[in-house]
């Protein structure tokens, strides 16, 4: 995977010690670097990065108030040689937090952090788009379609798929990734053991879903999303 | 200082007059009586005791029991003294009686009530001069408390100066931590591009810290250290700048071994870096330093002007008010400082010219 990146930063060798680092990391791709968030705007509005390394102090427009007017699927890690604007820099949703001098090692622990973000945001994607993943079962992989999907029960290291046709599927993986993949609010969490197919849902009855013979649960920690998804959708 | 003086003086003149003036009055009835001089003398110990009572409770016993809040020991003392002084007066009087007349005084019979009426005037005269004394100790101590006041107020004010100078030397001594880390973390980065600027930014770092750190310590250094001091600086913060910036630093000195005080400058020059240099628009920093003759040094430094947006956190003018402080401490009626934008807002211009 290639991540598209650029950096901002009002002193040119701060920002050409970024850009040779940039340029060694071989998953990303710099598009431009600015001395000047005023001279990045235009560019980073019209050809939107993924990935923005920015210094928080500078003349004119800093990089705390820049970020908040970026596109929202641009990433942001700061650069700054303050730790006190740590706390505001997280307030506008940074990814990372990048303390002068920056090593290369500094810099790629934050550049792993932005791939392994990036790389959840592609699969959420993809299986959007596609209705559809393969999971290992043994050592075969089996399709499984998001519209087959009636819910998911975890146990300990695996997961067990239930399907509209009474098919169950097991499969090596955690609850906490599946979760993370799969779109939301079409698929809500409802227990540490359980993911729910929503749309799939045919009977609540005391704040259990019910599935035939099965009643699942909502626990406290999850109750609130599953509420509001049911205040939605319910006609009053 | 003279006022103290004069009023001591004329304390000293009081006192002297009044004693005189108890001692000799009597004298007018002794006219005729052909009283001899010695018995006059003698018959003087009224007076004396009168006087020892004054100046013990003037001197002695108010400042060191009343004042002090030992009441009981003063009235004590002062109780005991005026008893046995009457008795002793009373044997006294028959003393020089029976010295100058062989006899008891004629006018003293040997009445009780007589004798009664001795005991109360002598009695009333101790307690009268023993309260005169308590009170002119009590009021001029009140009366010269001013005067302490203002002596304690004197010492005040010394120490406030040297508080007030230790401070100054603190805040010129201060190196800016920001300007010292974002200047280490260039020449980090420099160290990956160009090993031999990396290396000449740190030996000018070196200096400068030198400069800060040291040479400070005394009241004045070589204009030319202090020069290379500034010279130091601004090429440190080039490093910072794009290329694109026009910064410029010209000397022309016709006596570099002259003294001046040190660190004067360097607020001038952080504050036209901090708010001369635009990252997106030209701009320009100009230093000049010229001594036209020995004893003149006129310093301008020149920047375009870039007013102070909201989110701008640095401080209000600080720089600027530490600047007229050590001018006015090291160069008092002796500098001339001009500052402000120019007419069209491009420029902003500070001249100091300082009288060596």
């Amino acid at each position: 995977m290639i991540i598209t990146c650029a950096i901002i930063d009002d002193e040119p060798l701060a920002a050409g010690l970024l850009e040779s680092y940039a340029q060694k990391t071989p998953y990303l791709q710099l598009t431009g670097s600015y001395n000047s968030a005023i001279l990045a705007m235009k560019d980073l509005r019209e050809n939107p990065v993924q990935l923005l390394f920015l210094d928080i102090q500078m003349p004119e427009l800093s990089g705390i108030e820049f970020a908040k007017i970026l596109p929202k699927d641009t990433r942001v890690i700061f650069t700054t040689a303050f730790p006190q604007y740590a706390v505001e820099g997280y307030k506008v949703n940074a990814l990372d937090y990048l303390l002068k001098p920056i090593s290369y090692e500094d810099f790629l622990k934050s550049t792993d952090k932005a791939l392994e973000w990036f790389t959840v945001v592609q699969r959420q994607d993809t299986y959007r788009r596609d209705r559809f993943m393969f999971v290992k079962t043994d050592y075969k992989l089996q399709r499984i379609c998001l519209d087959d999907i009636l819910y998911i029960e975890g146990l300990k290291d695996y997961v067990r798929f239930y399907l509209k046709n009474g098919d169950r599927v097991m499969s090596l993986m955690s609850m906490k990734k599946l979760e993370e993949y799969l779109p939301k609010p079409e698929f809500l969490r409802t227990h540490r053991s359980y993911i729910v197919h929503m749309t799939e849902t045919p009977l609540v009855d005391r704040f259990r879903i019910v599935f035939g013979e099965t009643y699942i649960p909502v626990s406290e920690n999850y109750k609130e999303d599953v509420q509001n998804y049911f205040d939605i959708h319910t006609l009053v | 200082m003279s006022r103290f003086l004069i009023n001591k003086r004329l304390k000293q003149f009081l006192h002297v007059a009044f004693w005189a003036y108890m001692f000799l009055s009597p004298m007018q009835f002794m006219r005729g009586t052909g009283m001899p001089i010695l018995q006059y003398v003698m018959n003087c110990m009224g007076q004396l005791l009168m006087m020892v009572m004054f100046y013990l409770n003037y001197l002695w016993l108010t400042p060191r029991y009343f004042v002090s809040g030992k009441h009981r020991y003063f009235l004590m003392i002062n109780t005991l003294l005026v008893f046995s002084f009457v008795l002793f007066l009373h044997y006294w009087g028959d003393f020089t009686s029976l010295v100058f007349q062989g006899r008891m005084p004629v006018f003293r019979k040997p009445d009780t009530l007589d004798e009664i009426f001795y005991y109360v005037r002598d009695f009333g005269n101790m307690v009268i001069f023993a309260t005169a004394g308590a009170s002119v100790a009590l009021a001029s101590r009140w009366f010269w408390a001013d005067d302490a006041r203002k002596l304690a107020e004197t010492a005040r004010v010394k120490a406030e100066t040297a508080q007030v100078k230790a401070e100054l030397n603190n805040l010129r001594s201060q190196i800016n931590p920001h300007f010292l880390l974002n200047t280490l973390n260039n020449i980090y980065a420099l160290t990956a591009f160009d090993q031999q600027r990396a290396q000449d930014s740190i030996m000018q770092l070196s200096k400068l810290l030198r400069h800060m750190l040291y040479d400070n310590q005394h009241d004045t250094v070589k204009l030319s250290e202090e020069v290379t001091f500034l010279e130091n600086y601004v090429n440190l913060m080039k490093i910072r700048l794009t290329k694109s910036v026009d910064v410029q630093f010209t000397t022309n000195l016709c006596n570099p071994d002259k003294h001046v005080a040190p660190l004067l400058f360097i607020s001038l020059v952080e504050n036209a870096f901090k708010h001369g240099i635009s990252p997106t628009k030209p701009s320009f920093l100009h230093i000049s330093m010229e001594q036209p003759q020995d004893n003149l040094l006129i310093v301008s430094i020149k920047n375009s002007n870039f007013p102070k947006t909201e989110s701008d956190r640095s401080g209000h003018g600080v720089g600027l008010q530490q600047v007229q402080r050590r001018l006015d401490l090291a160069y008092s009626q002796r500098y001339e400082w001009t500052k402000g934008v120019s007419d069209d807002g491009t420029t902003y211009l500070s001249t100091i010219k300082i009288e060596l």
